[in-house]
């Protein structure tokens, strides 16, 4: 493990498994933290505004994730080690193409994932999680993929960062041997795979 | 099966470009012309469909409706004003190659004209592509998209992917753009039970073709099952790209 602190932004659609892949390594790689951006900016929301973020409009949400951008920003300075950030850069019901997340966190991240699988596995996983607000229709489903990749292109372009793409198609272990394997390519852990044959005993 | 005829005025949208090939035109539909008329193109692609891969029962209009969603242009060839062909563009431009995915079918009547070609012929005039994407599991339509002479290399035929990272990249953003990443095997550019009737299209594949052969053996090695609804992702880079 590198000792300083790195960040790894981890994207794709909703309902795509990023929170479910990210919770499960990091219950098997304590030394490695998780930041969940969306339940943060709702406690946040909640704590600064007595209110819950989606009941404000789009102008006082984005002057929210402002705010907390800028605290998030300064409690990641005190981390260190590897973090795997759990985010969206896009939310297409604010316009496709909107990045909502701000820039002083952008310019935090070192490289990304970006986690994919089919419209069928996605849609089967939406309606066996919790929905919340997200879309069954496969036509909205490619709408906001192709929002969070055009994103994606334009901030890896301006940050210099780099972009690998996850396939999120299998079973939790194999999703997060794909991450791992991902991880040992940026150079920011030695065992590829090691972590899936632990968990296979 | 279904046997019926699509007059072009049936469709009510008259914003397009027309070219002639042959005895055949061509009527490319661009960008907001498309979105703003897909409603009125659904009933009449749902049925051309079905009429060029000989399906018992129409296309579902869903299904035409999110193809044509992810479109950015749509040609339709007509004889006698009688819909007969169409092929749907998609671009992907994510910087580096650009690729722009196919997706043709042709009335039976009228295939082995020329007409799949032409379609893509001025697919790359107009979009310029460094790469063609398309999905298919017809070795005799994989032919005759080979031998159009519009392409420099076809992966996996010319080259396997297993031989270029770049090109196996490359797959991975088509089959992202087209919703199916994780299905497709990266590797071989199969993808299992694409097309859930099964086999599509009533077509003869001679043992005794050269070109035919080659890719019917290619496609039996990958693991392709013809009756199971598989199908195979090929790339063609197109001649004089970069």
């Amino acid at each position: 493990m590198v000792s300083d602190r790195t960040l790894i932004g981890v994207t794709g659609v909703r309902g795509v498994g990023k929170t479910s892949a990210i919770k499960s390594i990091c219950e098997q790689k304590p030394e490695m933290t998780a930041v969940y951006m969306s339940e943060r900016l709702k406690e946040f929301s909640l704590k600064t505004t007595q209110a819950p973020f989606f009941n404000h409009d789009i102008s006082t949400r984005d002057q929210i994730r402002s705010q907390f951008g800028a605290e998030l920003t300064e409690s990641l300075r005190v981390l260190s080690g590897l973090i795997l950030i759990d985010f969206h850069l896009t939310d297409v019901r604010e316009g496709a193409g909107k990045i909502i997340q701000p820039d002083c966190i952008l310019r935090e991240i070192n490289d990304y994932l970006f986690l994919d699988a089919s419209d069928e596995t996605i849609i089967k996983r939406r309606k066996l999680g919790e929905l919340r607000g997200r879309n069954l229709d496969v036509r909205e489903l490619a709408v906001e993929r192709n929002a969070e990749l055009a994103a994606l292109q334009l901030v890896t372009g301006l940050y210099a960062s780099q972009l690998l793409l996850i396939q999120a198609e299998g079973a939790i272990f194999e999703v997060q041997t794909e991450i791992f394997n991902a991880l040992a390519r940026f150079g920011l852990i030695e065992e590829r795979c090691q972590f899936a044959m632990e968990r296979l005993g | 099966m279904i046997n019926s005829e699509i007059p072009l005025c049936s469709l009510g949208v008259e914003n397009y470009v027309a070219t002639s090939y042959k005895e055949f035109r061509i009527l490319t539909f661009l960008g907001e012309t498309l979105r703003e008329n897909t409603q009125k193109f659904v009933p009449a692609l749902s049925l051309l469909n079905s009429l060029a891969f000989g399906f018992q029962n129409i296309t579902p209009y869903e299904e035409t409706e999110g193809r044509l969603l992810l479109s950015d242009t749509l040609m339709l060839a007509t004889l006698s004003n009688l819909v007969i062909g169409f092929a749907t563009y998609q671009i992907i431009d994510r910087g580096g190659n650009k690729v722009v995915y196919q997706s043709r079918g042709i009335v039976p009547q009228c295939q082995s004209s020329g007409l799949g070609r032409q379609f893509t012929l001025l697919a790359c005039h107009l979009h310029k592509p460094d790469i063609v994407a398309g999905r298919a599991q017809n070795p005799v339509s994989i032919w005759s998209t080979i031998r159009s002479g519009v392409f420099r290399t076809i992966y996996p035929f010319d080259i396997p992917y297993t031989e270029s990272e770049e090109f196996r990249s490359v797959l991975a953003g088509v089959t992202i753009a087209r919703g199916h990443f994780g299905k497709v095997d990266l590797m071989t550019g199969i993808q299992k039970q694409a097309f859930p009737m099964g086999r599509l299209g009533n077509y003869n594949i001679n043992p005794r073709h050269e070109g035919v052969s080659k890719i019917e053996r290619y496609l039996r090695e990958a693991g392709l099952n013809r009756e199971n609804g598989d199908a195979i992702y090929f790339l063609g880079v197109v001649q004089n790209s970069r």
